[in-house]
């Protein structure tokens, strides 16, 4: 006599669990909350106090620190969730996407962390004001049409951070909409399927402070933004053009190039990794000096 | 019999949409040289006079938001607090006698020299005019930044 199949519990491998996951929903929805909260939060900033109008949000406007903790750390959400998002569909490679599809869509990611960027320099307090003042130095580094990028995306020196905002509020986000627009078309979200993230962003925004650091003089080290340590650590040893133009952007490259398949992905795939890597090393170097 | 496929409208129609798509491009390329000579257009700010109201003894500092103004044996020296490397501000460090950024940890002297990169130019300096009240006694200074 047999004795009965017992039924098994499939099991899923790493990648399968790590795929199976909704990153892309879970950013989608972390950049609404975004979006919401930034709205609430530019009611009561003024980009010609900029880091005046910060600390009147964060301390004296009514729930003003809650919604700008909300803004803040669901945009963290969003960056995070969206690297995951773009890290699973490599993996997953089973979307052959033409090679204009994957570079609109690829985009989406340096301008999400441009987002993030324009954020932390417009509350110009210590840390956004450092930041701000080294990207326009980068950029103005860049041969022949540097002059032009910085005036057209930050020129803090001549305007403050009156184009850091408007780049922050209008042009970053036509330029991120446009990359996603027709991904987002195809796949929809529910707000429903993230109740966990949304509920863990609320309880974030109303136990934890968004960061900011008061400008006082005798201030002896300012640590940029965590995606940022790596990039400042570089800006030590090597021209500013380098550390920050050509490394970010032979990452960017690769992954724009990234081909679908055969050995040249492999090299490709290696190639990031070890930019990860090193951009690790450099990023851990800077967090000790903290 | 089989009907003849007309191949001129294809091949016209391809032409008109290669067309419309080229002066589309050139269109936008002829729009960028104005949006980049607008954006790029700035007004030269006005020279703003800062006024210290203090008497500094040799030796002494004030730091400003924009300055740091030292008297030195020579005279009174305001030195930028924009760093040469990247911009970022400097602060003067008492207990060393130093300048110093907080990003890269570049260093200056009290004048704005480089002892320490990765700056590799001096800080820039600001006119100081001394100001004095009616016995011809030092009241402060004047910053022009």
């Amino acid at each position: 006599m047999t004795t009965p199949p017992v039924f098994d519990r499939p099991t899923f491998s790493l990648k399968e669990k790590f795929i199976g996951i909704r990153w892309g929903g879970g950013a989608l929805v972390s950049l609404y909350i975004s979006v919401i909260s930034g709205v609430i939060v530019a009611l009561q900033y003024n980009p010609a106090e900029p880091f005046y109008s910060t600390t009147v949000i964060e301390l004296i406007a009514p729930y003003g620190s809650f919604w700008r903790s909300m803004h803040y750390y669901s945009s963290q959400a969003f960056l995070l969730l969206l690297i995951c998002h773009l890290v699973a569909v490599v993996w997953e490679n089973t979307h052959y996407y033409s090679r204009s599809t994957w570079v609109r869509l690829t985009m989406s990611l340096p301008v999400a962390i441009l987002l993030l960027f324009t954020g932390y320099v417009l509350r110009d307090d210590a840390t956004g004001e450092a930041a701000g003042l080294i990207a326009e130095n980068i950029m103005l580094s860049v041969p022949f049409i540097g002059e032009w990028m910085n005036s057209l995306l930050l020129s803090i020196t001549d305007n403050g951070v009156k184009r850091v905002y408007v780049n922050h509020i209008a042009g970053l986000m036509v330029a991120g909409g446009y990359c996603v627009w027709p991904h987002l078309r195809r796949y929809t979200t529910r707000w429903r399927s993230h109740v966990g993230l949304t509920c863990a962003l609320l309880l974030l925004s109303v136990f934890l402070t968004a960061p900011i650091e008061p400008q006082h003089f005798g201030i002896t080290h300012i640590a940029g933004p965590w995606f940022f340590l790596g990039l400042q650590e570089a800006l030590r040893y090597v021209h500013p053009f380098w550390a920050g133009i050509v490394l970010p952007g032979i990452v960017v490259a690769a992954l724009l190039k990234l081909p679908h398949k055969g050995k040249a992905r492999l090299i490709y795939l290696v190639c990031i990794g070890l930019w990860l890597v090193f951009y690790g090393v450099l990023s851990a170097i800077s967090f000790m000096r903290i | 019999m089989v009907p003849r496929i007309p191949q001129q409208v294809p091949d016209r129609r391809r032409f008109l949409a290669k067309l419309l798509k080229w002066m589309t491009t050139v269109t936008l390329a002829g729009l960028a040289f104005p949006l980049l000579r607008f954006t790029g257009f700035t007004v030269k700010p006005q020279p703003r006079y800062i006024k210290v109201n203090k008497d500094l003894a040799v030796g002494g500092s004030h730091t400003d938001h924009d300055f740091i103004l030292f008297l030195l044996e020579d005279g009174p020296v305001a030195v930028s607090r924009r760093c040469t490397h990247l911009g970022c501000r400097v602060n003067y460090r008492q207990e060393s006698d130093i300048i110093e950024c907080p990003c890269h940890q570049s260093r200056f002297t009290p004048e704005g020299k480089v002892v320490a990169g990765p700056a590799q130019k001096d800080l820039s300096t600001y006119p100081v005019r001394v100001l004095l009240d009616e016995n011809g006694m030092t009241s402060g200074y004047e910053v022009t930044v």
